[in-house]
């Protein structure tokens, strides 16, 4: 979890973004202000994605082929995760937007911030 | 609070008429004189790279020029003030960053900063409600995504419920190898809670600065090398930089124009798995402009005795 270290000479809090930062369901519920119930809902939804199980060999979170899926409540996820969740429910609560549109709405926000990366690298 | 008009034309030395070529030439003439890598005055070519990336940032993008071109000549007589922080339901931005390595000019109307959160339309102190998230950018030089470095932010803010501008200072450590868009979430720094409800989180989206030799993708690095058609053809030994020294490269025989060399392991590293991007120099066959006689005369040459037809389609 990304946590402010013990302050250098200058005083100020240092935060140290973590790259393996994971959340389980429950913290992830916590932090973002929702329902666990929430959180497994987008996930089924397709809208936020569990990091790969890492005792797992496979790099997908379920195989259609076996019929055991994980235990929602085992998931973890990180930090985009987090500020997806948090960008819905911004949606649905003061735009109105239901989970159609949010769907359409996530996708364009995602190209287009592709398709604008992608032009700032060919100046 | 007034912010200080940056005249990026100026800074870049160039025209308002100026063409995207004419913006880029200057830009990297600009950036390879003051890149804190070469500058013997370090302290104040950083901040002068500074300037030149803010510039090329709003410049180098047709549609933030445009919306820049439209402030005039006359921007600071005719200026709005921008919106003052601290008014309860304000729908403008309420919030102002420091640090970040972009000018406050550039925050107040080019960053890509915005907030987001639950709705601040519920009435206030009725129940408890965590404080919206934020979301700005921050200029990264390709140094410091090689090696990392440690950031100091400086984040005023307006609380929703009381309006009291907040400042929360704080520093971040870069991480090395951190990517072009990687976005960094700084928990509990965005907006203060409502009624006892925890802050949002600040999320800097980290943001490359253009460097006069090499871009990004992902953690592979690029060069553009300009080489001769003989080089192309022939085949040669050239040394490039990278980001950590020179390397020699091998330009094969027959290379053609946009063609890909990879030198592994050699851009950004991969977090903590020890593991590199590559480097790819991108070859780029120029031309002569304008050749003096004696060279004019081997081109007539080899016009007159080359067998080559680029236009001739291939019958299989």
């Amino acid at each position: 979890m990304n946590r402010p270290q013990q302050p250098d000479e200058s005083g100020l809090p240092i935060y140290e973004p973590d790259d393996h930062a994971a959340y389980s369901t429950e913290i992830c519920a916590r932090i973002t202000g929702v329902s666990t119930e929430t959180i497994i809902r987008y996930h089924q939804q397709g809208f936020i994605r569990p990091l790969s199980d890492p005792d797992s060999d496979s790099d997908t979170d379920t195989d259609p082929c076996s019929g055991s899926e994980p235990d929602p409540a085992s998931l973890v996820f990180d930090d985009e995760a987090l500020r997806t969740v948090r960008k819905i429910e911004h949606l649905r609560n003061t735009c109105g937007v239901n989970e159609s549109g949010l769907k359409l709405i996530l996708s364009l926000i995602e190209e287009i911030e592709t398709l604008r990366d992608s032009l700032r690298a060919r100046r | 609070m007034p912010v200080e008009f940056k005249d990026y034309y100026q800074i870049l030395g160039i025209p308002r008429d100026a063409s995207a070529a004419d913006i880029k030439k200057a830009f990297r003439k600009l950036a390879r004189k003051y890149h804190p890598d070469v500058a013997t005055d370090k302290s104040s070519a950083e901040q002068k790279f500074k300037d030149i990336n803010e510039a090329y940032e709003v410049l180098g993008d047709p549609q933030k020029r445009q919306k820049y071109d439209q402030f005039g000549p006359g921007w600071q007589a005719d200026a709005q003030p921008p919106p003052p922080y601290g008014r309860p339901g304000h729908t403008s931005r309420e919030f102002n960053f420091s640090g970040t390595g972009f000018s406050d000019f550039f925050e107040q109307y080019f960053s890509g900063a915005s907030r987001y959160g639950f709705p601040r339309d519920i009435p206030r102190g009725t129940r408890p409600a965590r404080g919206n998230d934020i979301e700005g950018d921050i200029l990264v030089t390709l140094d410091e995504a090689m090696h990392g470095s440690l950031r100091s932010i400086s984040l005023q803010i307006a609380n929703p419920q009381t309006g009291k501008v907040q400042t929360h200072e704080f520093q971040v450590r870069i991480p090395p190898g951190v990517t072009n868009g990687k976005r960094i979430r700084i928990p509990k720094q965005g907006e203060p809670g409502i009624g006892g409800a925890d802050p949002g989180d600040l999320y800097l989206r980290v943001r490359h600065a253009a460097h006069p030799d090499f871009s990004t993708d992902g953690h592979d690095v690029y060069h553009d090398l300009d080489i001769t058609p003989w080089e192309a053809v022939l085949g040669t030994q050239i040394t490039v930089p990278t980001l950590d020294g020179n390397v020699t490269l091998r330009i094969p025989q027959n290379s053609e124009n946009n063609q890909h060399l990879r030198v592994r392991g050699r851009g950004l590293p991969k977090a903590k798995s020890g593991q590199r991007g590559d480097y790819y120099a991108v070859l780029n066959i120029k031309l002569p402009q304008n050749p003096p006689p004696e060279e004019r005369a081997l081109w007539e040459k080899l016009r007159d005795t080359s067998t080559f037809n680029p236009r001739t389609r291939s019958s299989a």
